[in-house]
């Protein structure tokens, strides 16, 4: 399954792209990466989703923004990137703390809520304060320009031949993998551009930070045939789009995913399967051959106030020409910490934590002694407390911190950060407050499927998405009447209708401890996909397929078609295991793809 | 060969697009090839624009007639697009032009087009003004399911004025048909595969 790549077998690269990108990277696996940058939150409710690429697209007058995050592994020497542009690009630097709010912000969640029918014990009845799950250079040469910023040094060629082009590429270090040639010709032509991207001398992959690229282009555009080189299978694409509207795909199916797939016990857990699977049953067919199991899903629409505000709040980050004056090492981090530099979390211990730039930017100024991290007190740890360490904790073990030193230039320190951390989360603070609508969706290809790159636009009368998705769970507590003395109340036990948001229903006659979505019964056998669709700019939905009917076939076979209201209990059991016995029998009809 | 572009458009200068409409309720409209009628009424005023079309670096304007071959024009990372320039007459100041395109077949949706800032100056007054550089129409990857590609496809050029909704006005337009080829060249074939549907 597509998930879990964050070893991947070839340290190969991938990288974020935005508006298109190719990433290299080769074949050894050197140190370990750090290169995400994130904080992401480990919130129980929202389903982990691990995207290959992350890009944030605005659109404004002609003009297109990309923020695109970079996640690489692999050797600092073989990072490359490279970018296909209509125009000469405005190049900056990206914070990763933007994808991190946009993820925490517009994350699918799942969320059963519970009901209760019947005298439950010790429980209220019928639902009354009944428990909610959580919400919660020239002459000749192809370079147009040469330059650094932060981590990186870039270059933007002219891309109107790929020989030059890439012969340009290789003569200065920029590092091209293996196959780019075959797959860069659509790209190139009189007037294009090439916007390449190395780490320089004496950074590694830690340094890493996302890219802001803005260029002239009517719509947005991710060039995955160009990424097709270095991407994994079912590799996620995570694109948010801000603008005056709803965006859409405008050349790829939409899927409008069939909730009843979803496990709903585990908060959805299975999300991202659920996903590629459906995805997946968007076929090409007579109208569009050749764009099967290419189709986003939209996983929120609505107002971008949901962002906004929360990266250039009032007063964040300080001063910083009085943080430049601070030459004591305890109080400038204490600084930093106290005025937005470190960022909260949602989840326990609620410590605020510095990203992964601020920390390298620390780690090279104010290093953790080498003993104390080989304890196991991470930079992260280290710096967050550093008065502790260094006052307190260095009191009693003395022989941890030999090596610490705590002299440093906070001129230099402070400039660094501000251009690396304080400009870039100022204006993206600012651009997510530029437009009214933001969008956000997902989808997942594999290289084979990399064969259009998707394209963006918008419609104005969609209607919103919410990214929040809420079920029913009904708890009949007559089916256990009273409880063996010293047994603690478990819901879990009791026999439990869920109903989706979609309305699908799933009896449980063994309560929710016995989760169907276990053992395949329900994500295996159905659609994953509820309606394959076609988004233009205008007009509601054209439906491709809708897997309405066969869904409510699956519902009735489950027992879905009983009466909550009558009580369920052991009738309703005893239907159910009927009708599943004939059910299992009867299915094998669909073996989950790959 | 069929999609000869501007070199065609050249020829035709002065020849007009579809039909354009005056602000005044009038109208020069002519008939379009599809057999409707390019124009739309507008009021106020004697503002006019005429939709047409710019050589290959897309500099200047063309005038053409409805149904001229034009040749898809590279760019936007791998994508194509048509070149779409505006003459107007009696506008001066800041506006806001608006581009979409349909097929003609079936009038399916190929571009809604966003909202581009235009500022007419002074010297305009009184006569006619054409944009330096035209527009890219984006057109390929087209929206999917929809072919371009050798298809006659309706172009719609509106002149609104420089407010925000509600109070935007339209203040003239201009239609001009037009049948987009992927060049012959090395990217043909990537052409046809994303003008295709």
């Amino acid at each position: 399954m597509a998930l879990s790549r964050s070893h991947r077998r070839r340290a190969l690269l991938i990288l974020t792209a935005a508006t298109t990108i190719l990433f290299i990277s080769a074949a050894t696996r050197a140190r370990e990466a750090r290169a995400c940058g994130c904080f992401a939150p480990p919130d129980p409710s929202v389903p982990i989703v691990q995207a290959g690429e992350r890009i944030l697209f605005a659109i404004e007058d002609g003009t297109v923004t990309a923020h695109i995050q970079v996640q690489y592994s692999g050797p600092a020497e073989q990072f490359g990137w490279i970018l296909p542009l209509p125009s000469v690009p405005e190049f900056a630097l990206g914070t990763d703390e933007l994808f991190a709010q946009l993820i925490a912000q517009t994350q699918p969640k799942y969320i059963l809520n519970d009901e209760f029918q019947g005298m439950c014990g010790q429980q209220p009845p019928n639902g009354a304060g009944a428990p909610s799950s959580d919400s919660g250079e020239s002459g000749g040469s192809p370079l147009v320009l040469r330059a650094t910023v932060g981590p990186y040094e870039y270059a933007v060629l002219k891309g109107d031949s790929k020989d030059e082009m890439l012969a340009w590429l290789n003569d200065n270090g920029f590092f091209v993998p293996a196959g780019t040639a075959d797959v860069v010709a659509p790209y190139v032509y009189p007037g294009a551009y090439f916007l390449a991207l190395k780490l320089q001398k004496g950074e590694d992959t830690g340094d890493l930070q996302p890219v802001v690229v803005k260029y002239k282009s009517a719509l947005p555009m991710i060039p995955l045939i160009l990424t097709s080189v270095a991407a994994d299978p079912n590799m996620g694409i995570l694109v948010w789009i801000l603008g005056e509207h709803r965006a859409i795909p405008r050349n790829y199916y939409h899927t409008v995913i069939n909730d009843a797939a979803i496990d709903w016990i585990n908060f959805g857990k299975n999300y991202v399967d659920v996903i590629t699977r459906a995805v997946n049953e968007a076929e090409g067919g007579p109208i569009a051959a050749n764009a099967a199991h290419q189709s986003f899903v939209t996983e929120y629409a609505g107002p971008s106030n949901i962002v906004s505000g929360r990266l250039d709040y009032s007063g964040r980050f300080g001063n910083v020409e009085e943080l430049a004056k601070i030459t004591d090492a305890l109080t400038y981090v204490e600084y930093l910490t106290y005025n937005g530099y470190a960022v909260g979390t949602n989840a326990p211990p609620f410590v605020a934590q510095f990203s992964s730039q601020m920390l390298s930017l620390l780690e090279r100024e104010l290093p953790e002694p080498a003993a104390l991290a080989k304890e196991g007190i991470t930079a992260s740890d280290y710096y967050t407390s550093m008065r502790y360490w260094v006052e307190s904790y260095s009191v009693d073990h003395p022989e941890l911190f030999t090596d610490l030193d705590l002299d440093f230039d906070p001129v230099a320190l402070t400039d660094d950060i501000n251009t690396r951390i304080v400009e870039p989360t100022l204006a993206a603070g600012a651009l997510l407050a530029s437009e009214p609508y933001l969008t956000r969706m997902f989808t997942t290809l594999s290289p084979e499927e990399m064969l259009r790159d998707p394209t963006f636009s918008f419609n104005p009368t969609l209607p919103d998405v919410s990214n929040i998705h809420q079920g029913r769970v009904i708890y009949y507590c007559d089916s256990m009447m009273s409880l063996p003395d010293g047994q603690p109340f478990d819901k879990t036990k009791l026999e439990a209708l869920i109903i989706t948001e979609q309305g699908f229903k799933v009896w449980l006659p063994h309560g929710t401890s016995e989760n169907p979505w276990d053992d395949g019964v329900l994500d295996d056998e159905m659609p994953d996909s509820r309606q394959t669709q076609m988004l233009r700019e205008e007009g509601g939905p054209d439906v491709v397929f809708d897997n309405a009917d066969i869904i409510a076939r699956f519902e009735a076979s489950t027992g879905g078609g009983c009466q909550v209201g009558n009580g369920a209990g052991g009738a309703g059991s005893a239907i159910l295991l009927a009708v599943a016995a004939l059910f299992g029998l009867a299915r094998r009809r669909r073996s989950p793809e790959a | 060969m069929r999609a000869l572009v501007l070199a065609a458009a050249l020829a035709m200068v002065g020849c007009g697009g579809g039909g354009s409409v005056t602000a005044d309720g009038g109208t020069d409209a002519r008939q379009s090839d599809d057999g409707g009628i390019d124009a739309t009424p507008t009021d106020g005023g004697g503002a006019r624009v005429v939709i047409g079309s710019a050589p290959g670096d897309g500099a200047g304007f063309i005038a053409v007639d409805d149904g001229t071959d034009v040749e898809l024009i590279p760019g936007a990372q791998g994508g194509f697009h048509v070149w779409i320039s505006a003459r107007t007459t009696d506008l001066v100041g800041k506006y806001y032009f608006r581009v979409s395109a349909r097929r003609v077949a079936d009038d399916a949706l190929v571009l809604a087009g966003g909202l581009r800032y235009v500022d007419i100056p002074e010297t305009a007054s009184g006569s006619s003004w054409e944009t330096e550089s035209a527009s890219p129409a984006f057109m390929c990857p087209v929206p999917i399911g929809i072919s371009i590609r050798d298809m006659p496809i309706r172009f719609t050029l509106e002149v609104f004025t420089y407010e925000d909704d509600p109070d935007r006005k339209l203040i003239a337009s201009d239609t001009l048909v037009l049948v987009p080829h992927c060049p012959e060249t090395d990217q043909q074939e990537f052409c046809i595969n994303i003008c295709s549907g």
